[in-house]
């Protein structure tokens, strides 16, 4: 069934309305004379529709004569007719042919170029490198050669372990730097501490350490030292005088770990009037043409009388500094409702913990790890605002290298 | 077919097992539900209406009626219909 459609689709296909007296005769003699014919169906009492091959109408107008019908055509349909319509209009061919060739085109040049994972070395350095081999905007992407370009700016620049380029109408450059090891300790050195604090544990690799656990120390003192002088046990006595001057002078390398206390004040009210998000919200979306404002979708203001809105603008087009006037709008409004609370003494003090807390989160360094939290709360049960104190202890790595000079 | 020549054949047939309507010239009439029949070997069209399609086989005449019948192809030897078929009649 599909085929014979394909069928009738790639020979053509006519309708053709047969009037007469005796349309049985008509079909008889056009089955007896080899042609193909279908989907014959009454529309009225006298008028027959029948589809044909065009190749067949030639003989079928001699049938029709001879079996006294008359025979119009009602529709053409099929690949034959159409290629012959678009042979009389050849300009919508070619005007289909330069649309495909604009598309074409355009999506193969390069808009715009992305670098990422650049950290040290500029992206602009990067972008300029790959510009010089063809990867840029206003290029055609056939231009830029993906791994040329890759092999280029790893040749380039010595800093970069892996780059993978992806050219296309938004080209992109990703880039992985390399992370060279520390600086290895050539020559002697010690290891300070870089703040005040308590130490934890000291594990000294190399170097004497001169600290022991839970001793206080200020800022800049040596904890692991680079100078090495031979104990008193395993000094000989005899030896033991030059010895003393035989002091070897190592890089100091170890783990300390100090301990530090921070502090931190949270407080919160008994009775407070807090906005909370009623839940409802809508968007307005809207086009900006100059200082004319065109709604698309949504109410044409805000219904609700306290809300939290928040707008995005999407700028179109930039050319050097010209801007066209037009931009696109989203505004999303949140209703809210001012709730007031009324806390008891348990709820505010686990409340003013918890402000305590994020504050915490934002204060203390991301290495530092918290070991132990105390509250407190300040004053008795009948203050307002009830106050909360959170102590923090933390264990941070608390060393770092110093070199010197061996006298 | 004259009736002696019609035994032998159908003897030949019976006798051999072989697919009658070949041998005999007999139309081949296949009915889909109520809504498709294909006529093989068949002779013409002899009536075609909406209602009321008569076609000439070797046996006689083949009249079916029903409703909104489509002769949806003819081919020098098969014809199928489509439509609500009512009834099938064999006219000798």
């Amino acid at each position: 069934m599909i085929m014979k459609k394909i069928w009738a689709y790639f020979l053509g296909c006519l309708t053709l309305i047969v009037r007469g007296e005796k349309p049985e005769r008509f079909i008889n003699m056009a089955f007896t004379r080899g042609i193909y014919l279908w989907d014959l169906t009454w529309k009225s009492p006298d008028t027959l529709m029948v589809k044909v091959y065009p190749q067949s109408f030639k003989t079928l107008r001699h049938v029709a004569r001879q079996s006294r019908c008359r025979i119009r055509i009602h529709k053409k349909q099929g690949a034959p007719f159409l290629a012959y319509r678009l042979r009389r209009r050849r300009m919508l061919l070619v005007g289909a042919l330069i649309f495909c060739m604009i598309l074409y085109l355009l999506s193969s040049l390069i808009w715009t170029v992305d670098v990422s994972g650049t950290r040290k070395i500029s992206s602009r350095h990067v972008k300029e490198l790959a510009a010089a081999k063809g990867l840029k905007e206003g290029n055609f992407s056939f231009q830029a050669k993906r791994d040329e370009v890759e092999r280029y700016l790893l040749r380039e620049l010595p800093g970069l372990s892996y780059v993978e380029v992806k050219v296309g109408p938004r080209s992109q450059v990703k880039v992985t730097e390399k992370v060279s090891p520390p600086p290895s300790s050539q020559g002697p050195s010690h290891i300070v501490a870089k703040k005040e604090g308590v130490i934890d544990t000291i594990l000294a690799f190399s170097g004497q350490p001169l600290v022991k656990e839970g001793d206080l120390v200020r800022k800049g003192q040596v904890l692991i030292s680079g100078v090495v002088k031979p104990s008193a046990s395993e000094a000989d006595p005899k030896t033991s005088a030059q010895s003393e001057k035989k002091a070897t002078y190592v890089g100091a390398q170890g783990i300390v770990y100090g301990k530090f206390w921070y502090r931190f004040y949270g407080e919160v009210l008994r009775d407070e009037a807090v906005a909370e998000k009623t839940g409802r919200k809508t968007r307005i979306y809207c086009i900006n043409v100059g200082a004319k404002e065109i709604i698309i979708r949504g109410p044409r203001r805000i219904p609700y009388r306290y809300y939290q809105s928040e707008t995005w603008r999407t700028k179109s087009l930039r050319w050097r500094n010209k801007t066209l006037p037009v931009e696109f709008v989203t505004i999303e409004a949140e209703e809210i409702r001012q709730v007031h609370l009324r806390r008891t003494f348990e709820e505010a003090a686990e409340e003013a913990a918890g402000r305590a807390r994020e504050k915490e989160a934002k204060g203390i360094a991301a290495e530092a790890v918290a070991v132990k939290r105390r509250y407190k709360v300040i004053g008795d049960k009948n203050d307002d605002p009830v106050r909360v104190i959170l102590t923090v202890e933390t264990k941070e790595e608390i060393g770092v290298v110093r070199r010197f000079k061996p006298s | 077919m004259p009736g002696e020549r019609k035994k032998r054949m159908e003897y030949l047939a019976n006798y051999l097992e072989l697919p009658k309507d070949l041998l005999m010239n007999m139309p081949r009439i296949t009915l889909l539900g109520d809504m498709q029949l294909y006529v093989e070997n068949h002779r013409g069209i002899m009536e075609y209406t909406k209602e009321r399609i008569r076609i000439s086989t070797s046996l006689g005449e083949l009249l079916i009626a029903g409703e909104g019948l489509v002769l949806r192809n003819i081919f020098p030897d098969e014809i199928a219909v489509e439509g609500k078929i009512k009834s099938l009649n064999i006219l000798e």
